[in-house]
């Protein structure tokens, strides 16, 4: 195994244990015998790593053009900052062009007349550092627009069945 | 002369139309993947909504403020009209199909736009195509607008003229002179 290359997971094999899907990218960080150590990115939450032991047989390379500096500016990073040491992919738990509301209030919202109790829509697929875009833009009765797009914690809305 | 060919006049007021690329050291503009692993290994040090400003083209009187942070490690460089020939707008379909068009209470009234407009579900696909042309002619002609800026990127608000009517759409900033629509309507022009 070439340690200067990124790899992929052939299977789902750490599916059900660390959520970690087949195709997930990552980087070998350490190896001893059948075994590797590695971070894999998740592609649903940016900014979400997990970094787990597996088996050699369960990846292959995933070839990109990576410079040899770029490489080593990676790996001294990932070890100095001893990155999130959890072993499981976070669960992104909505889907884009789910209903969510807002279940806290909070200044940051407030102030963008968002409150408590408003619902909108998950206009992405994916999340960055735990925030997702929603969109709370309403037309009244007389088709005036109120509120916005804007990013919001996932920990701060719930799904809406409807 | 040099100093004037990128200074022209639009809507009687004269613009610097000089295009630049923001640029935070180390980031590649592509692909994402690598992108990502980068910006994750910067997080603890840096600035997470510069790392994701990287590679962003923006008309150079209408940018981010540079620097954005004190000790921000970002700079701007020049873009080539060339380069600036390969931006695209990219208006997924689903916008309308699965959000637009879905009902009243989802959409939250912006169904009753369209549709008051002479549009329906049906017409997604022509929608989209409509907004990626229009939404690129603006873009590349510094008819946008700054909106929120955070770590999940650069928003830009931008014009949609339909059937007599305007209004600001909401899209977001990729690396290379991308933008992709986030939302179909941020709001009717007269109300700004
Ligand atoms: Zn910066």
């Amino acid at each position: 195994m070439n340690f200067n290359k990124m790899i992929q997971l052939k299977n789902d094999n750490y599916l059900k244990s660390n959520n970690i899907y087949k195709g997930a990218i990552g980087f070998v960080i350490s190896s001893s015998g059948e075994y590797l150590d590695a971070l894999f990115y998740n592609d649903n939450i940016k900014g979400d790593t997990a970094y787990i032991q597996v088996k050699k047989d369960d990846i292959q390379p995933y070839d990109l053009p990576v410079s040899k500096e770029l490489m080593i500016y990676l790996k001294t990073q990932i070890k100095e900052n001893n990155l999130d040491r959890k072993n499981y992919f976070k669960t992104l738990p909505f889907k884009q062009y789910d209903m969510v509301k807002l279940i806290v209030e909070k200044d940051k919202y407030a102030k963008l007349n968002i409150h408590k109790g408003d619902t909108g829509v998950v206009m992405e697929d994916y999340a960055v550092h735990d925030y997702i875009l929603v969109d709370f833009g309403t037309i009244d009765g007389q088709m005036k627009y109120s509120k916005g797009c804007i990013s919001v914690n996932i920990k701060d809305i719930e799904l809406v069945n409807i | 002369m040099s100093i004037l060919r990128n200074i022209k006049e639009i809507s009687g007021n004269i613009v610097n139309t000089t295009w630049i690329e923001w640029v935070h050291p180390l980031i590649p503009n592509e692909p994402e993947i690598l992108r990502e692993a980068i910006r994750i290994a910067m997080a603890i040090k840096h600035c997470l909504i510069c790392t994701r400003l990287d590679g962003c083209y923006f008309l150079e009187s209408n940018m981010p403020e540079l620097p954005l942070h004190p000790y921000c490690d970002c700079y701007k460089e020049n873009i080539s009209s060339d380069k600036l020939k390969n931006a695209t707008a990219y208006c997924p379909i689903s916008k309308f199909k699965d959000y637009i068009f879905t009902d009243e209470i989802k959409s939250k009234g912006k169904m009753y736009i369209f549709t008051s407009m002479g549009f329906s579900s049906d017409d997604s696909y022509t929608l989209s195509t409509e907004f990626e042309r229009q939404a690129l002619s603006c873009y590349l002609n510094g008819n946008y607008s700054l909106d929120f800026l955070d770590q999940n990127g650069q928003r830009i608000g931008i014009p949609i003229t339909l059937n007599n009517h305007m209004f600001w759409s909401g899209w977001m900033v990729y690396p290379n002179g991308k933008i992709q629509l986030v939302t179909p309507f941020g709001g009717w022009i007269d109300e700004f």
